[in-house]
């Protein structure tokens, strides 16, 4: 009987030792974790399963669409936006008179830029209330847009409307000053690309101002829409 | 009773002794030399991502500042960048700037190349503002280079103050390592001279390794690594690999440690002859 006990006490007491050993580290613990609590939080604390790839954003979704600009059916002047998900082709800007014919992203980043321009996402969409502000490459989509002229004729196509601006002025801003891409209370319509400057980046943007001359909200939009709350 | 308490106190301290020992091993095996950061940049692909996320950035860059992506990779070509890599670690670790630095001059050379020539075709005159922007564009290829190679972000790491906090660490290393070196020694000696050694050296043995072998096996499981914070492609990859081969060497060290001593428990449990004959 001695011998069988002795024996458990032999089992047990290795399992003893280690949570009386594990607990006491456990205490002397408390006051380093506590230091570098905060750390670590800070550099673990990503939940999201989004694995960063190689070349480009994690997670970036570019998406392609093809956008009516031949719409012939009824229109509205009241509507609603269609905001659209951050990488997709939600527009086509055009200018006939100076060839313009740019498809137009929601977002921003060298890889939204690669494929057009990018109407920034605190700002406004087309045919909203206040600033839309919309960006492109100087060598690529918006190399003459310096060629446009006060007067001139600028369309947003979109899958929700139409939208028509009229350019008021040419403008020219360094790119650390934020004024024309700020909220207005005109519903306005900002066009600016990097000044071309040789062999260096340019800290100077250049582009137009145009102000919102026609609002041609598509009733097909809107009806759908409807079903959609019926829904 | 007396002596029961005794092998005790000893088994719990050569616990302690034993952790602390592997703990210094581990750490020992990571900074001792550069040899093992430099293997984990190779294994993790890091040369060749730290030279792909290089180009591309100047790739995209091509769009603002009109100079050609051809240009770059003359000037920081594969094995330039897997040289870099190297002497930023190395320079990191304690060497000598001079010797140790990332050459820059084929970059110079390279744009320095590329702006004549654009220059003599497009009759671009040579005047102050022509060598300001070739100094701009030098010193900004040079800027943007120098950042890419710090793969482990020490120079960002020294700035804050955390290189320093790390030197500190390896100044203590080697003290720290004889102590729990001594430690053991002494105390394993200590249970040689009292009965069933064996039992309490595995006990200890048993102790140390569930310490080490749990938590280990937590942070594996629960994908702590994995939730680093920084998403950027080539420091997450390095830093998730560079924990993930240290996370490998404590749980190898622990199972190690807890299979020995479950092996050194048993075999001490073993009933022998002259116990049988009594």
């Amino acid at each position: 009987m001695e011998k069988k006990l002795s024996r458990r006490l032999q089992l047990l007491l290795p399992l003893c030792i280690t949570f009386f050993c594990g607990a006491l580290l456990l205490l002397a613990s408390i006051y380093p974790y506590e230091k570098i609590k905060t750390y670590l939080h800070i550099g673990f604390m990503d939940n999201n399963t989004v694995v960063p790839q190689k070349g480009g954003i994690a997670g970036l979704n570019i998406v392609e669409t093809d956008i009516d600009t031949d719409y012939a059916g009824e229109v509205s002047e009241d509507g609603e936006i269609v905001y659209p998900e951050y990488g997709t082709q939600y527009a086509v800007l055009t200018s006939e008179r100076i060839g313009l014919y740019v498809p137009v992203y929601w977002g921003g980043g060298a890889d939204l830029l690669e494929q057009g321009a990018c109407n920034t996402p605190s700002s406004q969409a087309a045919g909203g209330e206040g600033n839309t502000v919309i960006s492109a490459h100087v060598n690529t989509f918006f190399h003459d847009l310096a060629e446009l002229k006060k007067g001139d004729t600028v369309s947003i196509y979109t899958d929700y409307g139409r939208f028509t601006y009229t350019v008021t002025e040419q403008i020219e801003f360094l790119s650390t000053d934020k004024h024309y891409l700020k909220k207005t209370e005109e519903n306005v319509l900002t066009l600016y690309t990097c000044e071309p400057n040789l062999l260096t980046e340019s800290n100077k943007r250049v582009g137009v101002r145009c102000l919102l001359e026609e609002k041609a909200f598509y009733q097909k939009a809107a009806a759908s829409g409807q079903e959609e709350g019926i829904q | 009773m007396k002596k029961i308490v005794l092998q005790i106190t000893i088994s719990i301290l050569l616990t302690f002794a034993l952790i602390l020992f592997s703990g210094m091993m581990v750490f020992h095996q990571i900074s001792n030399n550069r040899d093992f950061l430099f293997h984990q940049v190779e294994e993790s692909g890091t040369y060749d991502n730290t030279h792909d996320a290089l180009i591309k950035r100047f790739a995209d860059l091509y769009n603002t500042t009109s100079i050609p992506v051809s240009v770059y990779e003359e000037a920081f070509s594969e094995e330039w960048t897997r040289y870099a890599v190297n002497a930023k670690i190395i320079l990191a670790t304690g060497a000598v700037f001079d010797e140790a630095a990332p050459d820059y001059y084929p970059a110079r050379k390279s744009i320095t190349a590329y702006f004549e020539e654009y220059a003599n075709k497009n009759h671009v005159i040579k005047d102050e503002q022509y060598q300001q922007r070739l100094e701009e564009s030098i010193d900004f290829a040079i800027r943007t280079a120098d950042t890419a190679v710090d793969v482990y972000h020490l120079q960002t790491m020294e700035q804050s103050g955390i290189l320093q906090k790390i030197d500190t660490l390896l100044h203590l290393k080697p003290v720290l390592l004889h102590c729990a070196a001594s430690a053991l020694l002494i105390l394993l000696a200590v249970l040689l001279f009292l009965k069933k050694p064996l039992y309490w050296i595995g006990t200890s043995l048993f102790a140390s390794g569930i310490i080490i072998t749990v938590p280990a096996l937590y942070v594996k499981l629960s994908g702590l690594i994995m939730r680093f914070s920084i998403k950027e492609y080539t420091t997450y990859t390095l830093v998730t690999y560079t924990l993930q081969s240290v996370l490998h060497m404590v749980l190898c060290t622990g199972i190690l440690l807890l299979t020995t001593g479950i092996l050194a428990i048993i075999i001490s449990m073993v009933p022998r002859k002259k116990d049988i004959n009594r």
